[in-house]
């Protein structure tokens, strides 16, 4: 007797083949493959690029009409940043016969083609002759430079301008460089193991990102193999050998292994590319300020991550699989994905905010809600220290939104997957909700 | 008395605004072999359906083995529909083995009975192709197996010999009734008379989702109340044009004449040869099924647009 227990012979055989035809397929062959070379592509890439870019950078060309030559220091303290920098001219310079160069003059002739031209310059700075007395300097720029060049440029102008000042009062040289000397903010994790705040930010938006990919991906191909099933006209003998509702989470259960099989060999390949990676790889990103030898492998992460993909999937996956059955063609498809992919794509809208204030109070809430904590909850335990009843509760509430929700769409489905021609209308679908 | 294989009784069943299927009661006992007659869109398809719990019915009960389809009788059906499908990317016997574990079959059991059959009906080389390699006829035949591989009490055929060349014909006729022997019980529908008449012992006719006539078949031509000629003849047909003939179907090597209620058939034979026809045949039969159920039809569709008018 095999009885109707959610997990019977019919089932499973359903979730197997369900399961066997995708991971036999050259598509996840590829697509298991190719995203560890990616992942492991972005963490080499920033290094390589690092070193390709030691070619020439164009200067920045500095016009100065103080009196004090305030240039050459200026140029000296820039070149510390490696930023180089040299005078287009001067007054000393300008002094055959052409009155002090002003900022209205500077643009005219760079406009015109005399001086040197964007090409060749990253960025001009116009020193005003009153520059010390409380002028303003210009940064006149023909392309965004970007906020590492503003800030070293007026870093290194606050420094020489003051340096300048502090003289003029009187000063001397150990005076005005002791005054000078810089306050430096040293940044530490409260729990030394959490390492640079940077990585686990940037982790928890790795994370999110590949969980609203796995949804949409798998969520797709659910809905994609209903409609296959209706097309070629399987589903007839499948309804006559087994309840539609067994059909549906045989399904999302086999389609829901491919997954996991699958992020389960990323974890895998990504950590032991991470562990062996990390080890060579840790002078250059020391050089590059992120020290990892204090980065625990994030298994919390990880584990809550596999958690909220399954969770999360079997949430979004009723939605796919009343959506597939809706239609009756593939050119119609589009249309029930849409809506359906609005409640995975919102949350992917708000991440760059919630990212910076991951314990906010609007950010909290939607953490919780169903259709969202899937993917801000990992974001959230990635970047800030979510207390564990928050992430529970999450859980908790995905889970019984899921069952309430695969009651509806398991009447959808009933209905649906028989239908042929012509798509109901919004009434007819909530007759079937009704009376299914 | 053993009690009937599938039993409905009062039957109703409409889609929206369209009734498929109207107070339909009928009855098959076990062992016989029924067909399912009727023209396309008369209800067939969707009386399977209400059969196999697919669908259930508006009003009136279906039984199965004496009560409501549940698990265990579905495993002990076997159901060929009309639209045929397969995983066209799943090879041949991982296929059948699927079908059959669905119906309560354990794996390794599934895979050498589906081996067998495949076998027998001259597939055994296209075992571990794939679906999509196959021909449509092929396709068909596998599909077949797949509905009688777990040995189904009761075989449901929607149209099975649609498609096929008669070679197959044969072969899937031959494993029908070979199945019937080993006790099983079968209903096919088909808009073939023809087909169902060598087979059938029993016939239930629907037209515009009512029941027209149901029952065996030599009770239905019996009680008819047709009586039919069959003529051969050399001439002019104008002979034919005689107050004794109600019909008259040109088979074209003969003609099937539909006798007047009370006429005389030897009115029409005096009447060919004072015209001058050849008689090479003269012939009194029973109806053909062909001809009650266009006479069945055809009254009905009278008597409702008489109600209608």
């Amino acid at each position: 007797m095999s009885g109707s227990s959610p997990l019977n012979q019919r089932v499973r055989s359903v979730a197997r083949r369900e399961f066997l035809a995708r991971v036999r397929s050259r598509w996840f062959l590829f697509s298991t493959l190719v995203v560890p070379l990616l992942f492991v592509g972005a963490m080499i890439l920033p290094a390589v690029l690092v070193d390709r870019s030691t070619g020439e950078p164009k200067p920045l060309l500095i016009v100065d009409e103080t009196d004090e030559r305030l240039s050459d220091q200026l140029i000296e303290l820039l070149r510390e940043d490696d930023i180089p920098a040299r005078r287009l001219e001067d007054r000393t310079a300008g002094r055959g016969g052409v009155a002090g160069t002003t900022l209205d003059t500077l643009r005219g002739r760079i406009l015109a083609g005399e001086g040197a031209s964007g090409d060749d310059a990253a960025a001009w700075l116009y020193l005003p002759p009153d520059l010390v007395q409380g002028g303003e300097a210009t940064l006149v720029e023909d392309r965004e430079t970007g906020p590492l060049l503003r800030r070293s440029v007026s870093g290194a102008l606050r420094e020489v301008v003051t340096s300048r000042r502090l003289e003029r009062a009187g000063l001397d040289n150990p005076e005005i460089e002791a005054a000078l000397r810089p306050v430096s903010v040293k940044v530490e994790p409260l729990r030394v193991e959490d390492g640079p705040a940077g990585l686990r930010q940037a982790l928890g938006f790795l994370f999110a990102m590949a969980l609203y990919v796995m949804f949409i991906v798998y969520g797709q191909m659910i809905a994609r193999g209903v409609l296959e099933e209706k097309t070629s006209d399987i589903v007839e003998i499948l309804v006559s050998s087994l309840r539609p509702w067994e059909m549906m989470l045989g399904k999302i259960l086999g389609i829901g292994a491919v997954g996991l099989t699958q992020v389960a060999i990323w974890v895998g390949v990504i950590g032991v590319a991470s562990v062996l990676g990390l080890a060579s790889a840790a002078p250059a990103l020391a050089e590059l300020g992120l020290d990892i030898s204090q980065v625990a492998f994030p298994w919390d992460l990880i584990l809550w991550s596999m958690v909220y993909f399954f969770t999360g999937y079997l949430l979004y996956s009723g939605v796919f699989a009343a959506a597939g059955a809706m239609v009756t063609s593939e050119q119609d498809i589009q249309q029930v994905l849409i809506p359906a992919l609005i409640p995975i794509v919102l949350p992917i809208l708000v991440l760059p905010a919630a990212m910076q204030t991951p314990d906010a109070g609007w950010v909290v809430i939607m953490s919780l809600i169903p259709f969202f904590s899937p993917i801000l909850m990992p974001m959230r335990i990635a970047a800030s220290h979510v207390p564990v009843w928050q992430s529970l509760l999450a859980v908790l509430l995905l889970l019984v939104t899921t069952y309430l929700l695969a009651r509806a769409a398991g009447r959808i489905y009933r209905m649906g997957i028989l239908m042929k021609g012509k798509r109901p209308n919004l009434p007819e679908f909530a007759r079937w909700i009704r009376h299914g | 008395m053993t009690e009937p294989v599938i039993r409905l009784r009062e039957v109703r069943k409409s889609f929206g605004s369209t009734l498929a299927v109207e107070d339909l009661s009928f009855e098959l006992p076990r062992g016989s072999v029924c067909g399912l007659l009727g023209p396309n869109g008369a209800g067939k398809t969707t009386t399977i359906r209400m059969i196999l719990d697919i669908v259930g019915p508006d009003a009136g009960t279906v039984e199965v083995f004496g009560g409501p389809v549940t698990h265990e009788t579905r495993s002990r059906i076997g159901y060929l529909p009309e639209e045929r499908g397969m995983y066209q990317r799943m090879h041949v016997v991982e296929q059948l083995a699927f079908f059959g574990e669905l119906k309560g079959m354990r794996r390794s059991e599934a895979v050498s009975e589906a081996r067998r059959w495949l076998e027998r009906l001259e597939l055994g080389d296209r075992a571990d192709d794939r679906v999509e390699a196959l021909s449509k006829g092929m396709q068909q035949k596998v599909q077949f197996i797949a509905t009688v591989l777990h040995r189904p009490e009761l075989l449901i055929l929607d149209e099975p010999f649609s498609g096929l060349d008669p070679l197959n014909v044969d072969l899937l006729r031959e494993v029908v009734l070979e199945r019937q022997r080993d006790g099983a019980t079968i209903l096919f529908s088909t808009h073939m008379i023809e087909d169902a008449e060598k087979i059938c012992e029993r016939v239930c006719m629907i037209a515009g989702a009512r029941k027209v006539l149901d029952g065996p078949i030599r009770e239905v031509k019996r009680s008819s109340g047709l009586e039919h000629l069959v003529i051969a003849y050399q001439g002019s047909p104008e002979f034919l044009d005689h107050p004794a003939v109600a019909s008259a179907t040109d088979h074209g090597q003969w003609v099937e004449i539909g006798l007047a209620p009370g006429a005389d058939p030897q009115a029409i034979l005096r009447r060919a040869l004072e015209m001058g026809v050849t008689i090479d045949r003269f012939e009194r039969t029973e109806p053909s099924l062909r001809e009650i159920f266009l006479e069945r039809a055809g009254r009905r569709r009278a008597d409702r647009n008489g109600g209608e008018a």
